[in-house]
C-alpha cells in the first residue's frame, strides 16, 4: 500500500483534526465558493495539502494546525482564482438537495449574502471571511492571505462599503431571515 | 447593516450548518485525494527531466549532427546566421497574436518594440531590446522553447492585477523560421497580460520567463533560477544534479528567487539575485556546518513570507534548498538547515530585502 506521509508521532492526529474542524472549515469555504459541491471540493484540496504536510505540523496543536489548513484553504481558494475554476467533482458522496430543514428558512438570506458576495473581488471576500467570518484577526487574516496588514484593512474597508451599497442586502437586516 | 457584528451575522447566517459529507466520510476522501495527487506530481516531475534532459543535451544533439532520425529532421543548416529583428520598431498597438507556432523554427530572439495606444506611448526601445531581456538570439533549443509556450495553460487574468497598476512595458519575441516566416510574440506588459498563441491566451509573464530560461548559459558551475512552471506559474525546484553530500558540492555560485507566492504575486517571481564573494562564503560555510540530517524546527509554523530557493552550483552540479514557507527551515535532498542570521541577511540582500517583515 503506498504511503503518502507517515501520521504524526504524538499529539492531534489528522482523522482527530478533521472530525473536530472541518465542519467549521466547510462553512468558510462555502461562503468564498457560494456552491455547497465547490465548498467540499475546496475544503478538500486543502485538507490534501495539510495532509501532504501534516508531520511539519506542530503536533498536538489545534491552532497551529488549524492555522495551517486554513491558509491552505485561502491559498487554493486562489489558485482557483489564478487558474480557472476546474470542474473537479469532489471524492465521495455528497447528498442532492438543500441540506437539513432549517436551512429553508435561511434561503433567502442566504441567497441575498451570496448574491452581495459574489460583487467583491475573491480578495476582498476571502479578507471578510477570515475576518469577520472565521474571527481572525488582522494580523492571522494577514498571514492566511501572505499579504500586509494594511492590504487586509484596505480590502475590508472596500468590502464592507461594497456589501453596505449592495441592492441584494439594502433591506436586509442581522437576523431577518425573512 | 450597520457594525461588524451585522456583518458577521450575516456571514453566519448565510453559512449552512454542516456540509453534507460526514468527517469521517471526507478524511477517505481526502487521503484518496492525496494518493491521486502524489502520482500526478511524480508524473509532472518525470515530464519535467524529460524537458530538462531535452534542453539540455537536444542542443548537442542538434548541431552534431547525430543520426537521430527524430532529431536530423529539425536540425538548422549549419552556420546559418539568426535573423536579425526587424528593420522598424514592432509596433504593438494593435496587439499580436499568434496563429500558429510550429517546432522548426532557427531562431527566437527579443525585438524593439513600442505601444502607442491610448495616446500614449510607451518606452522607446531602441537596442537592447528591454532592460531585462536578454539580447543574444536563441538559436539552440528553440523547438524547447516553442514547445514550451504551446504548453503553457490558457491564461486567465489574476484578480490581483486588479489591485496593481502595471506599467507598461513593450517587449517582442520574434520567431524566426528557414523559409523566411515568422511569428511574433509580444504584449504591452510584462506581467498581467496574456498572448494569444494558438487561439489560447498564454501568460505573457511566463513567456518571457522560459524565454529568459531558455537563453540562460547552460554551465555546471553557474546557478540559476528555474522558470515558472507551465501549470501554475510558480517557480518550483528543479531536480538536484548533484547527488553527493552538500559539503561536497564545492558551490562556486548561488542563486535565490522566490517561489510559491500564496497571493500570487507577480512581483515575487520576478525578483531574484545571486550570492557573490562574501555573502555566498557566509551561506555556503553555514550550510555546510549546520546542515542537519533532522529538522530542526519541527513543530513550528508560522507565516514567514513566500517560499525562498536557493540553487547552489558547482563543478559537478546544482542542489536547490526550498524553505517551507512555515518555520523558514530550508529543505534540500535528504537535509535540512536553518539559516543563521548572516546567512538571512544574505539571502534577504540578494532579493532586495526582506518581505516577512
Amino acid at each position: 500500500m503506498e504511503t503518502i506521509v507517515s501520521e504524526p508521532r504524538t499529539g492531534l492526529t489528522f482523522d482527530d483534526f478533521v472530525a473536530a474542524r472541518s465542519t467549521g472549515l466547510w462553512r468558510s469555504a462555502f461562503l468564498l465558493t457560494g456552491d455547497r459541491q465547490k465548498a467540499e471540493d475546496l475544503l478538500q484540496a486543502a485538507l490534501v495539502k495539510t495532509w501532504r504536510r501534516w508531520d511539519r505540523i506542530e503536533h498536538g496543536a489545534h491552532e497551529t494546525a488549524e492555522a495551517y489548513v486554513r491558509r491552505a484553504l485561502v491559498t487554493t481558494y486562489t489558485d482557483w482564482w489564478r487558474r480557472r475554476w476546474r470542474g473537479e467533482v469532489p471524492t465521495g458522496d455528497l447528498p442532492d438537495g438543500a441540506g437539513p430543514v432549517d436551512e429553508a428558512a435561511r434561503v433567502d438570506v442566504r441567497r441575498d449574502v451570496l448574491t452581495a458576495l459574489a460583487t467583491l473581488s475573491k480578495g476582498q471576500r476571502a479578507v471578510l471571511v477570515l475576518r469577520y467570518f472565521d474571527d481572525l484577526t488582522e494580523q492571522q487574516t494577514a498571514d492566511a492571505l501572505g499579504v500586509s496588514v494594511g492590504t487586509v484593512k484596505s480590502q475590508a474597508s472596500r468590502a464592507i462599503a461594497a456589501l453596505r451599497s449592495s441592492p441584494a442586502l439594502s433591506d436586509r437586516q442581522p437576523g431577518d431571515d425573512s | 447593516m450597520n457594525d461588524d457584528r451585522d456583518i458577521r451575522e450575516l456571514l453566519d447566517s448565510a453559512a449552512p450548518d454542516q456540509p453534507g459529507l460526514p468527517p469521517d466520510a471526507r478524511t477517505t476522501a481526502v487521503r484518496d485525494r492525496a494518493r491521486t495527487v502524489t502520482r500526478r506530481h511524480r508524473l509532472v516531475l518525470a515530464a519535467a527531466v524529460v524537458l530538462v534532459v531535452g534542453v539540455g543535451v537536444g542542443v548537442p544533439v542538434l548541431t552534431s549532427g547525430d543520426d537521430d532520425p527524430g532529431r536530423a529532421a529539425d536540425a538548422p543548416p549549419a552556420r546559418v546566421e539568426p535573423p536579425e529583428c526587424p528593420s522598424t520598431t514592432i509596433d504593438l498597438t494593435d496587439g499580436v497574436a499568434v496563429k500558429t507556432l510550429p517546432d522548426g523554427a532557427v531562431s527566437a530572439r527579443a525585438c524593439p518594440a513600442e505601444w502607442t495606444g491610448g495616446g500614449q506611448s510607451g518606452p522607446p526601445l531602441g537596442a537592447p531590446p528591454s532592460d531585462d531581456l536578454p539580447t543574444q538570439p536563441l538559436v539552440e533549443g528553440v523547438d524547447a522553447f516553442t514547445t514550451a509556450v504551446r504548453g503553457l495553460p490558457a491564461y486567465e487574468l489574476e484578480d490581483e492585477c486588479l489591485f496593481t497598476t502595471v506599467a507598461p512595458a513593450p517587449w517582442a519575441i520574434v520567431v524566426s523560421y528557414p523559409d523566411g516566416t515568422s511569428a511574433t510574440l509580444g504584449s504591452t506588459m510584462r506581467g498581467c497580460a496574456a498572448v494569444p498563441v494558438e487561439s489560447v491566451d498564454r501568460s505573457a509573464e511566463s513567456i518571457l520567463a522560459l524565454f529568459s530560461g531558455a537563453t540562460a548559459p547552460e554551465s555546471a558551475d553557474v546557478a540559476t533560477c528555474p522558470a515558472p512552471e507551465a501549470e501554475d506559474g510558480a517557480v518550483a525546484a528543479r531536480p538536484d544534479t548533484f547527488d553527493g553530500a552538500v559539503a561536497d558540492l564545492g558551490a562556486t555560485s548561488a542563486a535565490v528567487c522566490y517561489g510559491v507566492d500564496p497571493q500570487g504575486a507577480p512581483e515575487y517571481a520576478a525578483t531574484k539575485g545571486t550570492l557573490e564573494g562574501a555573502a555566498l562564503d557566509t551561506v555556503v560555510t553555514d550550510l555546510t556546518q549546520h546542515a542537519t540530517a533532522e529538522r530542526q524546527l519541527a513543530g513550528r509554523c508560522a507565516d514567514t513570507g513566500p517560499t525562498r530557493l536557493v540553487v547552489l552550483a558547482g563543478p559537478d552540479g546544482a542542489i536547490t534548498l526550498t524553505d517551507d514557507a512555515c518555520s523558514g527551515e530550508f529543505a534540500f535532498g535528504d537535509g535540512f538547515w536553518v539559516a543563521s542570521p548572516e546567512s538571512e541577511d544574505a539571502l534577504a540582500t540578494a532579493l532586495g530585502g526582506r518581505v516577512d517583515g
